[in-house]
């Protein structure tokens, strides 16, 4: 094995701590200048080029996510922000070819909004792809794939 | 108590003033069975696309207000509506989204019709009655289903006016979404974002043309294109209201409704291509044009590209805008599915659709840009009329000033006007306070 499961382990829990925290620059620090953040809609395999996503971020377009909650002040679903905290868990972990490390883990995210009595549950199965970088990852690409993602579903501000 | 009852006993005319509506109209449950009953099951109601079944024997469930319909392609390539209803005891028969299936068999006795709703098999058909018919107990048929460039609409009015009397000149904003197609046909099977919000259903509607809410509601955005998207070569926007208030916000008749950007295009100089960014290539962008320009000649392009998609709500539940179909189906008087749909220029390049869905997931999906936005207020919209101590939501903005007539003659104010939303309220007392 190319990887130490400690190491790959470590990151996937504090890359879901950051999220939870809502310490999103430190999270968005994570992410490599490559990055494929994508969230596939309806289906769990589908063709980008041809089916639509809930979320195809690459780096620039994922700066503006951050930036609309972290900078503007009137990013709604996020004024005042959710509070958050996930599980992670079933890990999974495979050499990638161009010297990536790939996972599969499963997570439960549950988020409370001030102004609702109900809190919204995220549950779902994510794919990363890790490149190692000066004895620590950059995350180079995350796939989530959402179990509601065909359901009518409530607006989806915090990440996954 | 029946509806006719029931609704005799809601005066309408004193819930919706021309110039506010009361907040009973959108909390009352029984105000809500009366829309079921006037508007869902009566009206001109956006269903689907056809291209969501393009193939015999191909289906999409959905909802007609809160009847579960079925939408297939027969045999004779006819589209039809079906109630999805087992007509023995009910069930619904098809539970999945989409598919393809030749018949659909119930899983409760195993009743099995055609996908045109015939009944064609019967377990233990000997034990009914003599004088049972299968002809007798096929699918329920919405009466009248129509189709304009393949936009699907159902009536369950066995009789009524015809939907192109019913569309009126809101058909030409529909032309207008399509003709930018090089082919002349959008396709609408690329998947869709399926979404609850928590409010009325009256409150997308009257949103989905509603200028003057863009500013704050969508303020992130306007945050973010000053500080990541400024370019040096263009010029400043015009000071104050900067390019808002050149648009015409336009009643259509019959509840619909539009933003008319044309005004403001002519100022601002964009065109539909001119809005592409750099990543579409050369060699893409002249493909686009040569084919929109074989198909409809170099001025009718040229006029199409300029003009740009219309921004229109046909009443009571379809929503036009840049490169999606979005449609509300009811759910109860404080909650609705909203479902947006990308659509594709059918023989394009790859790069202009990819484009289109790289658009559609920057700012309308349920982590859209903007939409996540919408959806939060619409909640806070919602959750505030439960003080009830304050009755009236006010429709009055722009209404002391004078409505202009467009070269078409349609009826217009400017786009920080409520004058959409007031046209749909009108149209709204007339269907609830007919007999």
């Amino acid at each position: 094995m190319a990887f130490d499961r400690y190491a790959v382990e470590q990151f996937l829990y504090r890359e879901a701590r950051l999220a939870d925290e809502q310490r999103l620059d430190d999270w968005f620090a994570l992410w490599d200048e490559d990055a494929l953040y994508w969230v596939p809609c309806n289906e769990y395999d589908i063709d980008p080029t041809r089916q639509l996503s809930i979320i195809y971020d690459d780096h620039a377009r994922l700066r503006l996510r951050v930036a609309r909650i972290t900078e503007t002040g009137m990013a709604w679903t996020q004024e005042p922000r959710s509070r958050l905290r996930r599980l992670v868990s079933n890990i999974e972990i495979y050499d990638h070819p161009d010297g990536l490390v790939q996972t599969f883990s499963n997570f439960h995210l549950t988020e409370l909004r001030v102004n609702r009595r109900d809190p919204v549950e995220w549950i779902g199965r994510t794919e990363h792809r890790l490149r190692p970088h000066g004895g620590d990852f950059k995350l180079a690409y995350k796939k989530v794939m959402l179990i509601n993602n065909d359901h009518e579903m409530t607006q989806l501000s915090c990440m996954v | 108590m029946d509806m006719a009852t029931r609704s005799s006993l809601i005066d309408y005319a004193a819930l919706v003033k021309p110039d506010r509506v009361h907040a009973r109209v959108y909390t009352d449950p029984d105000i809500f069975e009366d829309e079921l009953e006037r508007i869902w099951y009566r009206e001109w109601v956006f269903v689907g696309h056809e291209s969501e079944v393009p193939n015999v024997g191909d289906y999409r469930t959905g909802h007609l207000g809160k009847q579960p319909i079925l939408i297939t392609r027969g045999r004779d390539m006819q589209v039809r509506v079906l109630l999805n209803r087992c007509t023995h005891r009910g069930n619904t028969l098809c539970q999945a989204r989409s598919g393809n299936a030749p018949t659909f068999t119930c899983s409760y006795h195993g009743w099995t019709y055609s996908c045109e709703g015939d009944l064609q098999g019967v377990l233990f058909r000997e034990d009914f009655p003599p004088d049972f018919r299968r002809e007798d107990h096929g699918l329920y048929r919405v009466p009248r289903v129509e189709m304009y460039r393949g936009f699907i609409f159902a009536s369950l009015a066995k009789t009524g006016k015809s939907l192109q009397e019913h569309l009126g000149p809101a058909a030409a904003n529909i032309d207008r979404f399509c003709d930018l197609s090089p082919s002349g046909e959008i396709t609408m099977n690329h998947g869709v974002y399926r979404m609850r919000i928590e409010c009325n259903w009256k409150m997308w509607t009257e949103n989905s043309v509603d200028s003057y809410h863009v500013y704050q509601t969508h303020g992130s955005n306007v945050y973010l294109a000053n500080m990541f998207e400024a370019k040096a070569d263009k010029p400043p926007p015009p000071p104050g209201k900067g390019y808002f208030g050149l648009i015409h916000a336009r009643d259509l008749g019959n509840g619909h409704s539009d933003l008319d950007m044309r005004p403001q295009r002519r100022v601002t100089g964009m065109t539909y291509t001119g809005e592409w960014s750099g990543d579409i290539p050369e060699s893409a962008q002249r493909a686009y044009l040569d084919g929109l320009e074989k198909l409809h000649g170099k001025a009718k392009a040229e006029q199409i590209l300029t003009e740009g998609p219309a921004h229109t709500v046909i009443f009571p539940n379809l929503f036009n805008m840049l490169q999606e179909i979005r449609w509300c189906v009811p759910v109860s008087v404080n909650e609705t599915y909203i479902y947006y749909a990308p659509c594709l220029f059918k023989g394009a390049p790859d790069e202009i659709n990819i484009a289109r869905l790289r658009r559609d997931e920057g700012a309308y999906g349920p982590a859209g840009f903007q939409l996540s936005d919408d959806i939060e207020v619409w909640a806070r919209n919602y959750q505030g009329l439960q003080a009830r101590e304050v009755e009236w939501i006010l429709m009055n903005r722009g209404i002391h000033q004078p409505v202009g007539r467009d070269e078409d003659g349609i009826p217009y104010q400017s786009d920080l006007s409520e004058l959409t939303m007031r046209s749909q309220w009108r149209h709204y007392l007339e269907l609830m306070s007919s007999p």
